[in-house]
């Protein structure tokens, strides 16, 4: 499937010597684990969702050491120093996201039992509805359990950083051709993909396959169809639902991290779980191909798809395809998740000391791996180096005891919850007149979706706000850079909370043929639209000590940018102490 | 700014900027928007940004989809760059003031040439969601 991907299969080659040589045991050449015959099964408790039994199969990757480590990985970064009790872990959650998955798979099955057989005889050649169910049914499960298994110390915050590693750049952009959907986002995701296509995995699966206690491990899975799961696309048009199921806007993912976090916050936000599989369908719908990214894949699995010419369907080449969607029945559920999802982000994810937290690790990450390449490590090394990574690494000498004072510093910092305050701000639309413009339009660059053009907006900014702190105090270094980094001083403007393709997952009525838009039934945009313009905020932090200073010379940099004369202006911009 | 510097953001706000009154930007259905833009990357016209090579479009139904672009608008529609002042949602308009700022701001190159080009497609893909 990677032939035609070097950086992919570079990337998996990486991975595959890493994972050799840190843990010889299970991946090395000659391997200890697992030591004992396994038991077929085993029962998993879990505060969310109760009793849940796990294979052998998925015993043999969560005991590896490729989902150990997510045990020392805060789901919530550093969230926790706002919300005390968020402190479970990505562990916790891809256990729970494989239970969700399977109930949600399992309600296809009991409510549309004719489907599989059809998919039996066409997928399976006609083989038993049972055997294609158990290995589709173990697929998904297992896509749902590695599907965050590339991430690094807190989580999103390394993700950051991985954008900075080009080689995993240029596994994003083939991933996306791969999978014929942008991957450019979540650099974790190209590391959780390219894990689930090592050898180690496979070879780890093969022999505990003859571990088995009855020694009677005939099942099989694909691992190809597992690894493409992972990232929102299934090996087949029509069992596209599966990869619905583990990547989509009503995805299992979220479904278990929204009630995770909340629960762990301590944040009484609920959705109703039972309503959504009680309604949940799968649904013909038609994939278009113009860029035939589907048909590579479909050819390079040797899968014989059928494809269709554009027409009345589609104005393109296409796939007649099954995918997830929600009928009308389940809207109050959608609204729910639509509000929990929305309230996560204002109470947690964007809350201004979580930013703070979250964007001087950011930071902090930043100069580590500048220091660790001057030291002479490339990108192949940098991404061994952040699966090593986790969140107690953060007290390890690596960093407390970094040359570079600015990471022990900052490191000091986070250990001790000295965080930069929230100085200055706005929320976009908070101002009239001829002001709004001029703010909106500047908050319209900071949102492009360049990263290169966001970063001049923010460095516009930045420039102007550290030659302003290096004008009242000398000491904090040599360059307006360096002012910045002492101050702890930097402008942050989050993106949004994203509903992606939510208009293609709703049917009009359960079973009905022609399915529309989300946004016809229920407001979204009104609804996204209001939240935002008001939750939305740009904030500028800086370290407590320096925050009077700091306070004076963001408004004299924002009148740089805005060139607005008007100290009312500017003043109402102030966060107060 | 021309066909080398102008990213995905700009030139959507270039686009807007000229929308004439008797077209309308759609909001609720983003089709029209993400058919402009694949037919615009699939043109091989004179000053086509250099952007349009990596812009990336899902294919997960009917009809391409950018999810760039997509977020973009969201953006410019919760920042208050556009409103929606339709009870349904079902078009946004530009701030006037802001329309006049980014339609003044100097194009160079062949970049100008494109735009126009788009505007043509824009009033065949917006015209025909009416």
């Amino acid at each position: 499937m990677l032939a035609n991907y070097p950086n992919l299969s570079r990337v998996t080659e990486v991975l595959d010597s890493y994972l050799a040589t840190r843990y010889p045991n299970h991946f090395g050449p000659e391997p200890t684990h697992p030591f004992a015959n396994l038991k077929k099964f085993k029962v998993i408790h879990d505060n969310l969702w109760g009793t849940n039994r796990f294979s052998w199969r998925e015993l043999l990757v969560m005991d590896s050491p490729i989902l150990q480590r997510l045990r020392d990985i805060h789901q919530t970064g550093l969230a926790y120093y706002v919300y005390p009790s968020a402190r479970h872990s990505r562990f916790e959650h891809c256990l729970g996201v494989t239970t969700v998955a399977s109930r949600v798979f399992d309600s296809l099955v009991e409510r549309q039992p004719e489907l599989f057989d059809n998919f039996a005889k066409t997928l399976d050649g006609g083989g038993p509805t049972s055997a294609l169910i158990q290995r589709l049914r173990s697929e998904l499960r297992l896509a749902a359990l590695l599907h965050d298994a590339g991430h690094s110390m807190h989580s999103h915050t390394s993700e950051l950083v991985y954008s900075d590693i080009p080689m995993l750049q240029a596994a994003a952009k083939e991933l996306t051709k791969l999978a014929g959907h942008a991957k450019n986002k979540g650099k974790g995701e190209v590391l959780s993909f390219c894990l689930s296509q090592t050898r180690a995995v496979r070879d780890l699966l093969a022999r505990g396959q003859t571990k088995l206690l009855d020694g009677n491990g005939t099942d099989v899975v694909k691992m190809d169809n597992v690894s493409l799961l992972i990232i929102g696309r299934s090996g087949h048009p029509y069992t596209q639902f599966l990869a619905d199921i583990i990547s989509s806007d009503f995805d299992a993912d979220k479904l278990d991290y929204l009630l995770r976090d909340a629960a762990s916050a301590g944040l009484p936000l609920r959705y109703d779980l039972e309503r959504y599989l009680s309604t949940v369908r799968v649904e013909p719908e038609y994939v278009a191909d113009d860029e035939q990214h589907l048909l590579r894949l479909y050819e390079s699995l040797g899968v014989a798809a059928k494809r269709e010419s554009a027409g009345a369907h589609s104005a393109f080449e296409h796939y007649d395809s099954f995918v997830l969607r929600l009928p009308r029945q389940a809207m109050s559920t959608i609204e729910q998740i639509v509000i929990c999802k929305f309230m996560l982000y204002s109470y947690i994810y964007h809350h201004r000391k979580v930013r703070a937290a979250e964007g001087l690790l950011a930071r902090l990450l930043r100069r580590a791996v500048c220091s660790w390449r001057s030291a002479g490590m490339g990108d192949e090394a940098l991404i061994c180096k952040f699966l090593d990574l986790v969140d107690p690494s953060l007290h390890w000498p690596e960093f407390t005891a970094h040359k570079d004072n600015r990471v022990s510093g900052y490191c000091g910092r986070l250990i001790t919850r000295q965080l930069p305050r929230e100085i200055f701000g706005f929320v976009p639309n908070m101002f009239t007149h001829l002001r709004a413009e001029v703010i909106k339009d500047f908050t319209s660059r900071l949102l492009d979706p360049d990263q290169k053009k966001r970063a001049a907006a923010i460095a516009e900014f930045e420039e102007s706000f550290g030659r302003e702190l290096l004008k009242r105090n000398r000491g904090l270094g040599e360059t307006w850079e360096e002012a910045l980094l002492t101050a702890g001083a930097w402008l942050d403007a989050p993106t949004a909370p994203k509903f992606e393709n939510v208009n293609l997952m709703v049917g009009a009525r359960s079973g009905a043929d022609n399915p529309i838009p989300l946004s016809s039934v229920f407001p979204i945009q009104s609804w996204i639209q209001a939240y935002e313009a008001h939750r939305y905020n740009v904030r500028v932090f800086a370290f407590s000590e320096y925050a009077d200073d700091a306070c004076i010379c963001a408004k004299a940099a924002m009148k740089h940018v805005l060139k607005i004369d008007d100290t009312e202006f500017y003043d109402s911009m102030v966060k107060p102490r | 700014m021309d066909e080398q510097q102008v990213s995905l953001g700009e030139f959507v706000k270039q686009v807007a900027s000229r929308i004439p009154d008797e077209l309308h930007m759609p909001l609720k259905d983003e089709k029209p928007w993400h058919m402009l833009f694949y037919r615009l990357k699939k043109d091989s016209g004179l000053g086509k940004p250099v952007f349009f090579e990596d812009l990336e479009f899902d294919w997960v139904g009917p009809y391409p989809i950018c999810q760039d672009l997509s977020d973009y608008i969201h953006a410019l529609h919760f920042t208050g760059c556009m409103s929606a002042g339709n009870p349904t949602y079902d078009e946004i308009s530009l701030n006037p003031g802001l329309a006049k700022k980014w339609a003044a701001e100097q194009l160079s190159g062949n970049l100008p040439g494109f735009i126009g080009r788009a505007m043509e497609l824009a009033r065949e893909e917006f015209a025909e969601q009416r």
